[in-house]
């Protein structure tokens, strides 16, 4: 089959533990394109290309935004809500992810726009087949909005 | 055991053969119903028209929408879709044969969950139907659509 998106996926997670788990599930199902953030300030601040993040080359632009949902202060909903604001990123796929999925808070985040929610699997094998999943639909078949590399002006920093 | 309806929008006929034909070989244990344009997939959804039995014809887990149908696009059905109170929620994933970049665009800018090129022939359509059905009708968690909610929150 044809890949004609690169897997570049940006994880938003503020549990480090729970980081390293689907990074090792992604690298099982053969995605090597990962990179994480631990909060949604930083999450925002890579997809603007600012700070640290301005290097594109070592902080490529995602395909796809793995979205903690459960961040505390529903910072999940916040980076979400921020997203679908910004005109050049705005379309990017964003998918969902908590232990618990609560009702209400996927109807929440479907109300802001979120592509996809998916509960986080409480065993390393049904996570390792989640992602796996994930790659084999989003990056197999599912195609990918444009959304502009280094979208955001940025100041003349002095 | 039913992983519920899949609702599909498309003019062609043969097109609706060949997704069903895939649903059969991917033993979809999901019911399909079709609908042969946007303004009938609205008619659908509202439960009005010829398609008042909800038993018969049940608000679907995910809308496959095809983009250029007469009477009414699949862009302006999405765009309807997301300006209805609850069913706005409801996952639309665009199946189309057009590849090219603006209406890629568009489809996510209405407010598509995915967008899907139809394939060139019927097995890569039944890995096609494979992956959504993995995807969509296990791993994905739905919002509540229905008319009457059972959890609302208040914003």
């Amino acid at each position: 089959m044809d890949q004609w998106n690169n897997e570049k996926i940006l994880v938003v997670e503020d549990s480090e533990d729970d980081a390293l788990l689907l990074c090792r599930a992604f690298a099982k199902a053969g995605i090597i394109g990962i990179q994480t953030v631990y909060s949604a300030a930083q999450a925002m601040e890579y997809l603007k290309g600012d700070g640290i993040y301005t290097d594109r080359s070592r902080f490529p632009f995602p395909c796809l935004v793995l979205l903690d949902m459960s961040m505390p202060g529903k910072s999940g909903l916040e980076v979400l809500k921020w997203i679908r604001l910004q005109p050049s990123i705005r379309r990017i796929p964003v998918v969902g992810m908590t232990s618990l999925a609560h009702p209400e808070l996927v109807n929440m985040a479907y109300d802001y726009g979120i592509n996809s929610f998916l509960e986080k699997p409480t065993s390393l094998s049904e996570l390792e087949e989640a992602m796996n999943a994930l790659k084999d639909y989003w990056f197999s078949f599912s195609r990918h909005p444009e959304c502009l590399h280094d979208p955001i002006e940025k100041k003349e920093s002095t | 055991m039913s992983e519920g309806t899949v609702l599909l929008v498309e003019d062609n006929p043969d097109d609706f053969f060949l997704v069903e034909e895939a649903f059969k070989r991917a033993e979809l244990p999901a019911r399909l119903r079709w609908v042969k344009n946007g303004l009938e997939g609205k008619d659908y959804l509202l439960g009005k028209a010829k398609f008042l039995d909800r038993l018969e014809n049940p608000l679907p887990n995910l809308a496959l929408v095809d983009l250029k149908m007469p009477a009414m696009s699949g862009f302006e059905l999405l765009e309807w879709i997301r300006n209805q109170p609850f069913l706005k929620r409801m996952p639309v994933v665009v199946l189309t044969s057009s590849e090219r970049s603006p209406d890629v665009n568009r489809a996510y800018d209405l407010g598509a969950n995915s967008y899907l090129v139809k394939p060139s022939s019927l097995k890569d359509l039944v890995h096609m139907v494979q992956s959504l059905r993995h995807y969509w009708l296990k791993l994905n968690r739905n919002p509540e659509f229905s008319d009457t909610p059972k959890h609302e929150h208040h914003l």
